[in-house]
C-alpha cells in the first residue's frame, strides 16, 4: 500500500506544534453511590420483590450491556449441507429463563427479582472482588432499553441506602 | 490446535458401556492423563452440542463417564456404542483430593447420580482400606430400579461399611428404605470431631444431610460438598455456573463447607 507520510512531513515542516487535549465525557447527570461491601443479608430482602413484579425476563438489559459476556456453546448445522456447520458461542442472559437449567430440569433463581439481584451483584460487587475492577461503566443503556422502565442506576442508589440501613 | 483453542475437543473411543438403568449408562472412554474424582469433561457430538459429565472412574488409560439420558446431547450419546467415538475436552474443575481424607474416618453420603463424582473416592478406599480409619458409604436412590453401580457395590461391601437405601421400594425389594438422613444418627463414628463428611447429591438432599452431619458433631471444616451447576465452557468464561465471585467450574465443583456454605445462587 502507498503511504505518503513523507509528503505530509514535508508539508508540515516549520509549522508550530500545538498542544491538543482530547475532550471526553467523564460524567453525566446520573450519579450513583456504590456500596463498598454488600452483606449477604440483603439477598433475601423484600427490596428485590419490586423487580420480581416488574421484570419480564426479556434479557434486553444484558444484550445492550457492553460488559455482559455470558454465552452458551451451541452447535449450528446448515440445512443445505448437513455435514458442514460450526460450534459457536451464542450470547446468553442471566435474566432469561433457562440460564441455570441443568440436566434433569433443576434450575436456580427462578424468581426474577433474584435474577436482578444476581446481575446487580455481579456488576457492582462480585466482578470487582475477583478481578479488581468495577464492571459497570455507567453507560445507561440498560436503563434506556428496559420495556418495564427498570432503572439500574436507581437500583444501585436504593441498594446503597438499604446497605446503610443494614449497617 | 488444542494448544491455541481451549474449546477444541479431542476424539475419544468408547471402550466399554455398562447399562445401570434404562436412563443411566457408564461409558468407559479412552483417556490417559491426570484426572481426579469430582472433575468433569465436556462431552460433545457435532450437531448436538456439549454437556458437562463428571468422572465416575479412573484407570490408567481410560475414564468412566456415567451419563443420564435427559437431553438433546445425552440422547444422542446413548445412540453410540463400543468402538464409536465421542468428543471430549477437559478434565475441568478442582476435584476431590484424596490426601485430605487419608488416615481419617470418612462418611460419604451420596444421592442418586451424585454417587458418580465420588465413586473414585470409594474405589480408592475400597482398594486401600488401610488408608482410612473407617469408611462408610451411605447411598440413596429413588427406587430399586434406579440403583447405579450394582456390581461395584458388591466389591465395596468386602472392605467398607455400605448402607444403601431407596426412597420408594417396589415389590420384592428387601433392602433399606427412606431418606439418607434418617440413617446418619445411627452410623458409628469413633471420633466425630476429626471425621470427614463428603456429601454429593441434589441440592435439597445436600442441605438436609449437612444439617444432620453438623447435628451429629461433624465440624464444618471437615465437610466437603460437590456442587452441580450448568457449565457450558468449563473454563470460567461463560458465566452460567457463577455464584457470587465464585466460578464453580474453576474454583469447584468441590468445596469445603466453610466456603460452600456462603455460596448463594
Amino acid at each position: 500500500m502507498d503511504s505518503h507520510w513523507d509528503l505530509l512531513d514535508t508539508a508540515l515542516t516549520g509549522m508550530p506544534e500545538l498542544q491538543v487535549i482530547p475532550d471526553a465525557v467523564s460524567q453525566n447527570k446520573t450519579m450513583v453511590e456504590i456500596p463498598e461491601t454488600i452483606p449477604q443479608t440483603v439477598f433475601d430482602s423484600p427490596f428485590w420483590e419490586d423487580y420480581t413484579n416488574r421484570c419480564i425476563a426479556c434479557g434486553r438489559c444484558n444484550f445492550v450491556c457492553p460488559t455482559c459476556t455470558c454465552f452458551t456453546m451451541q452447535d449450528i448445522f446448515y440445512t443445505d449441507n448437513g455435514k458442514a456447520g460450526e460450534r459457536r458461542r451464542v450470547w446468553a442472559s442471566c435474566q432469561v429463563d433457562g440460564y441455570t437449567d441443568m440436566a434433569g430440569g433443576h434450575a436456580f433463581r427462578e424468581d426474577k427479582g433474584q435474577r436482578m439481584r444476581f446481575k446487580v451483584m455481579h456488576k457492582i460487587n462480585d466482578y470487582k472482588k475477583r478481578f479488581g475492577n468495577q464492571m459497570c461503566i455507567g453507560c445507561g443503556r440498560c436503563d434506556d432499553v428496559c420495556p418495564e422502565y427498570i432503572s439500574f442506576s436507581n437500583c444501585i442508589n436504593k441498594l446503597n441506602t438499604l446497605v446503610k440501613e443494614e449497617n | 490446535m488444542t494448544d491455541i483453542n481451549p474449546y477444541m475437543p479431542f476424539l475419544s473411543e468408547i471402550k466399554e458401556v455398562i447399562k445401570h438403568t434404562d436412563l443411566e449408562y457408564t461409558f468407559t472412554m479412552a483417556y490417559s492423563g491426570d484426572v481426579k474424582p469430582g472433575q468433569f469433561f465436556e462431552v460433545s457430538l457435532p450437531k448436538f452440542g456439549e454437556a458437562p459429565i463428571s468422572v465416575s472412574g479412573i484407570d490408567e488409560n481410560t475414564v468412566d463417564l456415567t451419563i443420564r439420558r435427559v437431553g438433546k446431547v445425552t440422547d444422542e450419546i446413548f445412540e453410540n456404542y463400543i468402538g464409536d467415538t465421542l468428543f471430549l475436552r477437559g478434565p475441568y474443575g478442582n476435584g476431590f483430593d484424596i490426601e485430605n481424607y487419608l488416615g481419617k474416618e470418612i462418611l460419604l453420603v451420596a444421592g442418586g447420580t451424585g454417587l458418580s463424582p465420588v465413586k473414585g473416592i470409594v474405589d480408592y478406599f475400597s482398594a486401600n482400606p488401610t488408608d482410612t480409619e473407617g469408611f462408610t458409604l451411605l447411598a440413596g436412590f429413588k427406587s430399586p430400579k434406579d440403583v447405579l453401580f450394582k456390581s461395584d457395590f458388591e466389591d465395596w461391601e468386602k472392605n467398607l461399611n455400605i448402607i444403601m437405601t431407596v426412597d420408594t421400594p417396589d415389590d420384592g425389594y428387601c433392602g433399606k428404605c427412606g431418606m439418607v438422613t434418617q440413617y446418619i444418627p445411627d452410623i458409628p463414628i469413633k471420633n466425630v470431631g476429626e471425621a470427614v463428611g463428603i456429601v454429593v447429591g441434589p441440592p435439597m438432599m445436600m442441605k438436609c444431610t449437612i444439617a444432620e452431619l453438623i447435628k451429629k458433631g461433624f465440624s464444618e471444616e471437615n465437610l466437603w460438598i460437590s456442587q452441580e451447576r450448568k457449565m457450558c465452557c468449563g473454563i470460567g468464561k461463560c458465566g452460567h455456573c457463577k455464584i457470587d465471585d465464585t466460578y464453580v467450574c474453576l474454583d469447584g465443583p468441590v468445596f469445603n463447607y466453610t466456603k460452600g456454605k456462603f455460596l448463594k445462587d
